[in-house]
């Protein structure tokens, strides 16, 4: 009989600790919160959006929102304030107008109220007027008899880094903000910026907004200080006694909108995968870095098809669709981003410049027109890239193998886009 | 006094709740990958992981890992494979646990087979491998490897008699022992951040098939009995595959058909060559532990063998007669669920303890079939021992009567040697 009871309570604690391993496991360090996604990659091909998943969310004073993002080669920030209330105020509408329409079908006046607005906010792949593009660096460089030093514009701090200013102005001088110990969001703040969402893992990068207690039940819009007004959304505080969604419904919201968002996406991969995609009324054939839609906000970051097979010093032609890069034996640790020791960050311009022998890139004299380059021959040993390219119509780059193998290549500014060439002797 | 059963019971104790948990964990890597297969075939199931997915934790990882991965499950062929392997795994080392549940050698090896089968199922271990690890998840596949490889080595090392080799004195077997553990977990911990199928590589294609063959050589060299000899020569031949495989593996390719030639990218790449190429060899090590445990009747697996077979065929008789039974009314009196014989509840509590009451002759009756038909030496001891009670009835000459038992003895127990003492009755002195 006692050995009984001494094997049921030895049972007993060995069943307690697995119960207690189990109630552990199930518990979410932010069960209740509710979350916004930020950019996405998706599980059948790799993408990015330039979107939050959903974009018009409901909460309560004292709520925690989760903004999560995939990293899929793009910095996002979460950024709230009066100055952007004031700038999507005007935007928000134009966008919904508009924003489905090719830019020669819009008016200029319209693109002119929309920059206005825009400019008053600090936007890293902004239009207005600031710092000397690379181009422009580039030129003055060439006429002073000099290199220009960076291959990249460089990164605004109060952009890339936390940053609150309660009232005033927000600074342009390109540095980081005095304050960057963000706290609860009252709603009050002239500029509420997370910063770049820092990167931990290929998913859940999180930034968390704690909403105060003290906020007044309204609407607040939010945009990503790196892409500008087209990536928005809206936060609605509601009182505490009125229901709003749960985090799963509002997970069932986002994943609604992602398949509808994904769709034109889907079809022209199938398309792409199939041998020909057809773009504003143009067919094209033939290999695929990189597709777009007209309908989305993002780019599919895909190699199609992933495995090429040629053969030596046979031309290989690639499409390039949206910008990427096309690279070969990518160093191990070769960061898009760098964060400096003084919580700075950097981009890393290798990423952006030809190397091992491509040729350097030149402006194209109209940009609306394909980009052609012939990139020469890889030797298929050593890093080789030919930077990261981009028109506004497409890039056609062409590139020859001089040593048989089978090479698999990447773009290096979307760490999940990469391919196979396999050359025959 | 009861110091020693106490810390007993305290390291039994935490052997099961350390085996309940590592199985769970073996369960829980199997599942994620089964759930991957059923979101492949089912969009429902596939669209739940999804919006499960996008919240985040612990299960929003688990969902996404398995709605990622089911684009690319592997065929149906090989899903059934890995699971088999699994699952042969599991059910052996559970039963092995069951059969010996103190014997440190059975102990160990049920551990490195719950471990083998989760870390030998590529359809699951595709999943794992979609995402990113976190640190916790590092340690836990770590910790998972560690485990499976020490249990493995050592339980080769201990098997079948549970007597460390070689046969040194514990003070020389000790540091060899220490040091082997600590190149396990040295050579985990190493690889595991760089590569780890060339952890797998080195664990379980060399290491343990290697200490495993070289300690039943050992065996094979240093054991008299002829039995022992047979049972480590055949354990022997099942690790060798493995050991030339491994070997061949290492000198044709090195690691460099498994390293990742985008390293820094988060691409899934599982190394399905190594994978299956390993698992028919490893496969060989349970399946041969298996058969020297039913060859040689190693842990007493005939009692409990002939014990299932007993209770299984009495079961299946005894559901027969009621089949029958229930086939007999139903054409005696028409529709089953109409009859009232069927149907009324004191005709069920009837009928069960007609069953309940035949049951245990039932039984009686097939262990001497059994007996008789497969283990004829218990029946013939049986069988004599019976003959002995009915004889001592009717034999009176003590003589006599040791002559038969000397007999009976020797048939039965069959004893290398016997003697038996008479004590002499004291004669009693008069009152």
């Amino acid at each position: 009989m006692r050995q009984r009871i001494r094997s049921a309570g030895r049972w007993t604690w060995i069943g307690g600790l697995m119960i207690a391993l189990v109630v552990a496991g199930c518990a979410s360090p932010a069960g209740d919160a509710i979350t916004v996604r930020v950019d996405y990659s998706h599980d059948e091909f790799n993408t990015q959006f330039i979107q939050y998943f959903p974009d018009q969310i409901q909460v309560h004073p004292g709520d925690t929102v989760r903004f999560v993002q995939d990293w899929t080669g793009e910095a996002h920030t979460v950024t709230f304030g009066t100055a952007v209330r004031e700038a999507l105020e005007t935007n928000r509408p134009l966008i919904e107008q508009y924003g489905h329409l090719p830019e020669d079908q819009v008016p200029p006046e319209i693109f002119e109220q929309f920059l206005e607005a825009e400019c008053t906010l600090p936007v890293l792949f902004s239009e207005c007027e600031g710092p000397p593009s690379e181009s422009e660096a580039a030129g003055e460089a060439e006429a002073a008899g000099t290199e220009p030093e960076e291959a990249f514009p460089p990164i605004d701090q109060s952009i890339a880094q936390p940053c609150l200013i309660e009232e005033g102005a927000i600074p342009t001088d390109g540095g980081p903000c005095p304050n960057q110990e963000l706290g609860a969001f009252d709603g009050t703040e002239a500029f509420y910026n997370s910063g770049f969402i820092g990167f931990e893992t290929d998913r859940e990068n999180v930034f968390n907004l704690e909403v105060s207690e003290s906020i007044v039940p309204g609407v607040y819009p939010f945009f990503c200080a790196v892409h500008g007004s087209f990536q928005n959304g809206v936060m609605e505080v509601v009182p505490a006694d009125q229901p709003i969604a749960s985090p799963n419904e509002v997970n069932e919201q986002t994943r609604e909108e992602l398949n509808e968002v994904v769709e034109p996406f889907r079809q022209v991969f199938a398309q792409a995968q199939g041998g020909e995609i057809v773009m504003g009324g143009e067919a094209f054939s033939g290999n695929f870095s990189g597709l777009v839609d007209e309908q989305v906000q993002g780019l599919l970051n895909e190699f199609v098809p992933e495995t090429i097979t040629t053969e030596v010093n046979e031309p290989v032609t690639w499409l390039m669709f949206g910008p990427h890069s096309i690279s070969f034996d990518v160093p191990e640790y070769f960061p898009i981003y760098d964060v400096q020791e003084d919580g700075s960050v950097t981009a890393n311009d290798e990423i952006f410049a030809p190397a091992g022998g491509a040729p350097e890139i030149e402006e194209p004299e109209d940009p609306t027109q394909p980009l052609v380059i012939d990139g020469g021959s890889w030797d298929g040993s050593g890093f080789w890239s030919s930077g990261v390219l981009f028109s506004d119509a497409y890039v056609q780059y062409t590139l020859r193998f001089s040593t048989p193998g089978t090479y698999r290549y990447a773009c290096l500014i979307h760490p999940p886009m990469v391919g196979t060439i396999e050359v025959s002797g | 006094m009861t110091e020693g059963p106490a810390r007993h019971r305290t390291v039994d104790t935490l052997f099961f709740a350390g085996f309940v948990l590592y199985l769970l964990g073996s369960l829980f890597v199997l599942v994620q990958g089964a759930m991957a297969v059923v979101a492949s075939v089912s969009p429902a199931f596939h669209e739940t992981l999804h919006i499960e997915g996008l919240g985040t934790g612990f299960w929003a990882r688990v969902a996404t890992r398995a709605a990622d991965a089911s684009h690319e499950v592997p065929t149906a062929l090989q899903i059934v494979w890995d699971y088999l392997f699994s699952f042969v795994n599991l059910g052996l080392a559970v039963f092995l646990l069951w059969l010996r549940s103190r014997d440190w050698t059975a102990r160990l090896l049920a551990l490195a087979l719950v471990g083998a089968a989760g870390v030998f199922n590529l359809t699951s271990q595709a999943v794992l491998e979609w995402l990113p690890f976190t640190p916790l998840e590092t340690f836990a596949q770590v910790a998972a490897h560690v485990i499976a490889g020490l249990a493995y080595v050592f339980a080769l090392l201990l098997f079948p008699d549970g007597r460390p080799v070689p046969r040194w004195r514990p003070a020389r077997v000790l540091p060899l022992y220490a040091g082997l553990t600590l190149v396990v977990v040295f050579l985990s911990l190493r690889l595991e951040g760089e590569s780890r199928p060339a952890t797998l590589l080195l664990f379980f294609g060399l290491m343990v098939p290697a200490t495993g063959a070289a300690a039943q050589a050992y065996r094979i060299f240093n054991t008299e009995d002829a039995t022992g000899q047979a049972q480590a020569r055949l354990l022997f031949w099942a690790l060798l595959p493995s050991v030339g495989f491994g070997i061949v593996f290492l000198i044709l390719h090195g690691f460099s058909p498994v390293a990742n030639v985008l390293a820094g990218r988060n691409i899934p790449d599982p190394p399905v060559t190594l994978y299956r190429s390993f698992q028919p060899a490893f496969a060989l090590i349970p399946v041969a532990l298996f058969l020297g445990i039913l060859r040689y009747r190693i842990w007493d697996i005939e009692r409990l063998l002939n014990r299932t077979t007993v209770y299984a065929i009495a079961t299946a008789f005894l559901t027969a007669v009621y089949a029958g039974f229930v086939v007999v009314a139903q054409l005696l009196l028409g529709n089953v669920a109409a009859s009232p014989l069927i149907d009324s509840k004191p005709a069920v509590a009837i009928t069960s303890f007609l069953l309940l009451g035949a049951f245990r002759p039932v039984r009686d009756r097939v262990q001497v079939f059994i007996d008789r038909r497969f283990n004829r030496s218990r029946y013939n001891a049986q069988v004599t021992v019976e003959r002995f009670v009915e004889d001592l009835r009717h034999e009176v000459d003590l003589v006599g009567v040791v002559e038969k038992l000397d007999q009976v003895l020797v048939e039965v127990i069959q004893p290398r040697h016997l003697s038996l003492w008479v004590s002499e009755p004291t004669p009693r002195s008069p009152g």
